[in-house]
């Protein structure tokens, strides 16, 4: 890295766009109020459970999606998640953003036309784990990422809960209370691109929390949609800088 | 689980305080303060705001027009209204119908603490923001309204009770809004399934502590309903 560090560090993580870890960030802010992300030699991971247990996010980065990964020994990163944000803001799409910890600092670079330094208290992060998910899922298919935003946005603007579907080949997010707005992802419109399903079945998610994921969406171009009448909505994709994200939510009422 | 131990031993004690409390300005402008009525063993328990001018005439909860609209969305999602036990977070009419002020809910608090202890609800419905934030401050939970925690269930531990929480919009909101008035009856329909469910839990469990419904075999409403178990 071109810029000297202040601590002695036993992580340095450099991320090639700061715009794409801000939509990472943001998604995981929806969720939580501090992230723990581990560092170890196979890559980054980081998993927010909000409080009400009703959603999770997970996400993995590889070594091979940032620019300089070194790790002496593997390490927590534990950090507030709106402050991280306020931090971030007013990123260029190019800029880089390098971040380095020890037990007791993370300091952060963000590299552009100018540089900014900032410093942070590694924080002890006290997170819930949850167990393994036993989950079968009746429908699984990959969609594009795009419409599936556009999706969920606009069905967020309209109703508290989003129905997710299968019907004639296709899956259907619509308004759930009134049914009056849909929006079907086919093969024949090319939103859709595989689909297996197993069983039909309709199930309701609070659009609120499906809203929180719009940003990370951002960052890959398909997503695999899976959700099931005794399953979670899990919906993943993989970046396009390297890495996947998971998000879990568990059905309404 | 071990409960709290009640602040009152009887509800005769409870009721007496109530009747004469002044611990805050609303006893200066009431005309009967409003415990709560219904059996003092009903599993569920609701929870409103305060009590309104039809309330505060004939100091029983819920006997105004929005009382009236409760008491139908509880027969049509087959709830005999006189199995529950009704309240409000505060016990005397606010003026004017306002919202209750943080130092009022709080004076209140021990009273509406008290019937939680006292009855051992297996379920509490609150109606409302002002009710919904006033037990998930109790379960420790953060509150984030109606709208947005209405729907789903909650499996909280209010003063060493373990108790399932259906947070719904309060009907006075639903008075004149048919699109509301669908919400409140789908929640009360919602809530006797989960009665259903737990009448049904404790046949087979004969006498065990209640599980948390999530384990019950009904839908799922967090993701540690689909944990791996066995």
């Amino acid at each position: 890295m071109s810029v000297k560090l202040t601590i002695e560090p036993k992580v340095t993580l450099s991320y090639p766009s700061a715009k794409e870890f801000t939509y990472i960030l943001k998604s995981v802010a929806e969720l939580v109020e501090e992230v723990s992300f581990r560092v170890e030699s196979d890559g980054l991971k980081l998993k927010a459970l909000d409080p009400g247990r009703i959603a999770m996010l997970t996400v993995t980065l590889p070594p091979e999606a940032f620019q300089e990964f070194q790790v002496s020994e593997p390490t927590n990163i534990g950090l507030s998640v709106g402050n991280l944000i306020k931090v971030l803001k007013h990123l260029r799409k190019n800029d880089r953003v390098t971040i380095a910890a020890n037990e007791e600092y993370v300091e952060i670079i963000i590299e552009g036309t100018s540089v900014r330094r900032y410093k942070f208290r590694n924080i002890e992060v006290l997170s819930e784990e949850i167990p393994e998910l036993n989950v079968e899922y009746d429908v699984e298919g990959s969609v594009l990422v795009g419409p599936l935003r556009n999706a969920i946005s606009e069905l967020s603007n309209l109703t508290d809960t989003i129905g997710v579907s299968v019907r004639e080949e296709a899956i259907v997010m619509y308004d759930y209370d009134t049914k009056k707005t849909q929006y079907r992802f086919s093969s024949t419109t090319g939103t859709l691109i595989s689909l297996s399903i197993k069983k039909s079945c309709e199930v309701a998610f609070d659009s609120e929390y499906l809203s929180k994921i719009v940003d990370i969406l951002r960052l890959g171009s398909v997503a695999d949609i899976r959700f099931g009448s005794e399953a979670p909505l899990n919906i993943e994709i993989t970046m396009s800088a390297g890495g996947r994200a998971q998000y879990f939510l568990a059905a309404k009422v | 689980m071990t409960a709290t131990k009640s602040y009152y031993t009887s509800w005769e004690e409870l009721e007496a305080a109530i009747r004469s409390c002044s611990r805050c300005p609303l006893h200066k402008s009431r005309r009967n303060p409003v415990p709560g009525e219904g059996p003092r063993n009903a599993e569920v328990m609701f929870i409103g705001e305060a009590p309104g001018a039809t309330e505060d005439e004939m100091g029983r909860p819920f006997v105004g027009a929005a009382g009236k609209l409760l008491t139908m969305a509880l027969e049509s999602a087959g709830i005999p209204r006189s199995s529950v036990y009704i309240t409000n977070v505060v016990k005397c009419r606010p003026p004017s119908n306002r919202e209750p002020r943080p130092e009022e809910i709080e004076a209140c608090s021990v009273f509406l603490e008290s019937q939680i202890l006292l009855l051992k609800p297996r379920i509490i419905v609150t109606l409302g923001n002002v009710a919904g934030k006033k037990v998930f401050e109790l379960g420790n939970l953060r509150w984030s309204g109606v709208t947005k925690m209405r729907g789903r269930l909650y499996t909280l531990s209010i003063l060493g009770l373990k108790v399932v929480v259906i947070p719904t919009i309060h009907p006075a909101a639903a008075l004149y809004n048919p699109s509301m008035r669908d919400i409140l009856f789908n929640d009360l329909k919602n809530v006797k399934r989960v009665l259903d469910e737990i009448s049904q839990t404790l046949t087979v469990a004969s006498g065990d502590e209640l599980s948390a419904p999530e384990q019950g075999g009904r839908k799922a409403k967090s993701l540690l309903d689909y944990v791996k178990r066995g």
